[in-house]
């Protein structure tokens, strides 16, 4: 008999619990633990499960292998708090495609609790649903040297000339680099996000919130502002200190604060203070849980910016297949998406313009669209749309290549090697008014 | 190595059995239980995040870096939670134990806590503690359900 692996056990243990001749008043759950094992859960004492029915299960559970945590399944009473364990948010609906050779149709749906080390916030979309906060835009990409951050830039001077205040957080605590790019060393603020990480943990995260911003001079000239919450503060010397420290759980009265709860929780505190109109949060790069914050639970808008490369495509669709097996989260998520082709050539822009439009529209029909047949009545409410749909998250913002955009300094005039207000037009500018018309929307 | 030890047993009967005699009013044994069982689920945790067990299946009774010491995580509330961040070298799986003990709000709240109460005068012993004792109690209970789920127990 072959070895169950990862990619097939949660698959297996679904199909168990599909058993028409175990209790339907109990349906069964699946754990699957940090290794990746998985067990059984049943929201009843064990003494009220029928023997026949556990027995089944604990066979059932046995066959995963490496994969069963051990033969014993999880009633309520294995539970101090059972109500709070089989009744936390955490539980999801995960949908398990069947083996595609032999019913390629088929999904089997189970309740899955995927207790992990890391990655837990691409799946947690609850903070997203809180009111009442500026347009916060994520400016997300797969891998690092897209011109994320240059765009970032970009638009804050694009935004602050029409008058507005722009707040700009850098989260790429990893590779902190914004504010060299927005502010010159004599501006940085005294601290930085880190510094209010650390401080936070031990309760006095207000010590630093004074020294946490700085205004940029790319703005100096505009009627708006543009003000820079930076990953390190000026003159830092025990950064790679605090960064170690950064996402470690804190406890709190109300439970322990985790990474995710305290990146929430100075976002709207650094919106209370500046009263802007618009959030632009730069977000690290990668399939990490900076990144899952940002677009799962922070942003209004996710700007996911891709070049057009098997790199780009393979990462996206780990993660639209991840959202995808979580039809709940995957309904509160896709809505906020917009892809960003970066880098958009010189040469061949209409052939490179269509094939990029091709991959990214078969990227989110596979994965992020509703399936509708044509005539379905359910049509008008389906979150679908056609390949050349151009309000279609799939449909690409563009910010086109400018070698006067590499490795440049926004803070130096042309004549010195930087840019001036036509370049910035001539590589962003539609980029930018849809970016602000999407701003509009949300605003109204 | 005996088995004697489950500490994440013996931290859930503590804390239902404080609660059986918190009900009759008992509230200096029902904290002394509660006290037990905040101790025993950290002591699950350690355990779960790799320090070096004993003969007892326990914390062992030396410490494997000088074997002619004690092991200084083998002891009772409240030097223990003071002793786990100092000690953490001893702690294999550290971030797995610190995300684990973040579930502890206020580990601070036991430190009248004494094992000693056990021979106390009833009179002397701080009962305007007890409920907070009990809060931790359930706190610990809490983050062995997880570790439970997690499967690190």
């Amino acid at each position: 008999m072959n070895a169950i692996r990862f990619n097939d056990a949660l698959r297996c243990a679904a199909e168990a619990v599909q058993d028409d001749t175990l209790p339907s008043a109990w349906p069964v759950r699946v754990v699957r633990d940090v290794y990746g094992r998985l067990r059984f859960a049943v929201d009843c004492d064990s003494s009220d499960y029928p023997v026949d029915a556990r027995q089944r299960l604990e066979t059932a559970q046995q066959a995963l292998g490496r994969y069963a945590t051990d033969g014993r399944l999880l009633f309520r009473d294995d539970f101090s708090n059972p109500d709070e364990v089989f009744g936390g948010p955490d539980w999801h609906l995960a949908r398990i495609a069947a083996p595609t050779e032999i019913e390629p149709d088929r999904a089997i749906e189970v309740r899955v609790l995927d207790r992990q080390i890391i990655g837990q916030d691409w799946l947690r979309t609850e903070l997203a649903a809180e009111a009442g906060h500026p347009p916060r835009i994520v400016f997300y990409g797969l891998k690092g040297g897209v011109g994320r951050s240059t765009a970032l830039a970009m638009l804050a001077y694009r935004l602050a000339r029409d008058g507005k205040r722009v707040l700009l957080i850098d989260f790429d605590l990893e590779s902190p680099g914004l504010s060299g790019l927005l502010l010159p060393p004599e501006r940085v603020a005294a601290c930085g996000l880190v510094d209010w990480f650390v401080e936070d943990a031990v309760g006095q995260g207000d010590l630093v919130l004074g020294d946490l911003l700085s205004d940029s001079p790319l703005a100096d000239n505009t009627s708006g502002s543009i003000r820079v919450a930076a990953a390190m503060g000026n003159g830092e010397r025990a950064y790679m200190s605090k960064l170690a420290r950064v996402y470690a759980d804190v406890p709190s009265p109300d439970g322990p604060q985790r990474f995710a709860q305290r990146m929430g929780r100075i976002v709207n505190t650094l919106e209370e203070r500046e009263r802007p109109d618009v959030v632009l949060i730069d977000s690290r790069a990668g399939l990490h849980d900076v990144a899952a914050v940002a677009i799962s639970r922070l942003a209004t808008i996710a700007l996911l910016f891709a070049t057009d490369s098997e790199q780009s495509w393979q990462g996206y669709g780990q993660l639209f297949k991840h959202w995808n097996q979580h039809p709940q989260v995957l309904r509160a998520v896709r809505e906020r998406l917009a892809i960003v082709q970066a880098l958009f050539p010189d040469s061949d822009q209409v052939e490179r313009a269509r094939r990029f439009l091709d991959r990214s529209y078969e990227l989110f029909s596979e994965h992020l669209y509703d399936d509708i047949e044509p005539g379905d009545d359910a049509q008008l409410q389906a979150f679908s749309f056609q390949p050349d749909a151009k309000d279609a998250p799939h449909f690409p913002l563009r910010v086109r290549w400018n070698a006067r955009f590499q490795e440049f300094n926004p803070l130096m005039g042309r004549e010195d090697g930087g840019v001036d207000d036509k370049d910035i037009e001539l590589a962003f500018g539609p980029f930018f008014e849809q970016i602000i018309e999407l701003i509009e929307v949300l605003r109204a | 190595m005996g088995n004697e030890v489950n500490y994440a047993a013996a931290a859930r009967r503590h804390l239902n059995d404080g609660r059986l005699l918190l009900g009759q009013g008992r509230r200096a044994n029902a904290g002394q239980l509660f006290g037990f069982s905040v101790e025993c689920g950290i002591k699950a945790v350690l355990i779960a995040c790799g320090v070096a067990r004993g003969s007892d299946g326990g914390v062992a009774e030396k410490n494997p870096l000088d074997q002619k010491k004690g092991h200084p995580l083998r002891t009772h509330m409240p030097i223990l939670s003071s002793r786990v961040p100092t000690f953490g070298n001893l702690i294999p799986d550290g971030p797995k134990a610190t995300s684990y003990f973040a579930m502890l709000a206020r580990p601070g709240d036991m430190d009248d806590w004494r094992v000693d109460h056990r021979y106390w005068d009833e009179s002397s012993i701080p009962l305007d503690s007890v409920a907070r004792w009990e809060c931790l109690a359930v706190e610990a209970n809490a983050m062995l359900d997880q570790a439970r789920l997690d499967g690190v127990l």
